[in-house]
């Protein structure tokens, strides 16, 4: 019985080295698999996480404290350029 | 002299010899509670959504405590602490039954694991193997365990992953 356990117990090993020297390394599941700062993908790829690409493109990935003013100054800005188009056609048309 | 002889022989015998001897050594009494420590490492299978693959399981070591809770039937109800170890590092619980038929060395095990810290999985756990006797309260222990994690702050986005792992301890009986 005990010879049997053992042959068991050695057989178990080896299919245990050989599947994980099948091991394809690149598929995650897990967010632990993937290294600091990617994430696991849905299609079980580690990828960088949002912040790290944006961080990449040049963005440090956060909206700046006085984003709300700066998106109403280019909405007054684009509006003025639009006034300024009207009032040099309208000054084409009195030509 | 003949009578000399025999009386020797009566006076020699034991006793216990007199009663129906049994063809077998009778099993040992089941003992009522056992602590066990082992080791896992295999192999994680990542599925789900995306692609499947293999890769290299995070080395598990367990130790738990198991209460007899059943006779015939020998059945234990264990519970006990798990660590993930060698590329991450993590801390859970595992909790189950284990069947061990009487007078087998073989057992089968089903359960439930949960890691807490430092991100959560929740899984199923199942694992049959043996146990070879080394002296009177050790015995070493080789399992085949399956662990399916299904969710968990540490899965990615529907992603699942198997782990397929061996696990080699020691387990001290109840003396």
């Amino acid at each position: 019985m005990r010879r049997e356990i053992i042959a068991a117990l050695v057989a178990l090993v080896a299919v245990a080295i050989a599947a994980i020297a099948g091991c394809n390394g690149d598929v995650c599941a897990r967010k632990s698999d993937c290294a600091a700062g990617m994430v696991c993908t849905e299609d079980g790829v580690c990828e960088k996480s949002s912040p790290e690409k944006a961080v990449d493109a040049g963005v440090d990935g956060t909206a700046p404290a006085d984003s709300a003013d700066a998106s109403i100054t280019d909405a007054a800005v684009d509006a003025f350029v639009v006034d300024a188009a009207a009032i040099v056609d309208s000054g084409e048309a009195h030509d | 002299m003949l009578i000399v002889i025999l009386a020797a022989g009566v006076a020699a015998a034991d006793p216990s010899a007199t009663k129906a001897a049994p063809a077998t050594t009778p099993p040992a009494e089941p003992s009522l509670w056992q602590v066990e420590i082992n080791a896992g490492y295999g192999v994680d299978i990542n599925g789900g959504a995306g692609a499947v693959g293999m890769r290299a399981s995070p080395l598990t070591l367990q130790g738990t405590i198991a209460i007899a809770v059943n006779q015939e039937p020998l059945v234990y109800g264990y519970g006990g602490m798990m660590v993930e170890t060698l590329d991450r590092g993590s801390v859970g619980v595992v909790a189950g039954a284990r069947l061990q038929p009487e007078g087998s060395s073989w057992h089968l095990a089903g359960g439930g694991a949960y890691v807490f810290d430092p991100y959560t999985l929740w899984g199923a756990q199942a694992s049959a193997g043996a146990c070879s006797r080394h002296g009177k309260t050790m015995s070493l222990c080789g399992d085949f365990q399956i662990t399916a994690y299904f969710t968990g702050s540490d899965l990615g986005m529907k992603r699942d992953v198997t782990q397929a792992q061996l696990a080699l301890g020691v387990m001290f009986d109840a003396p």
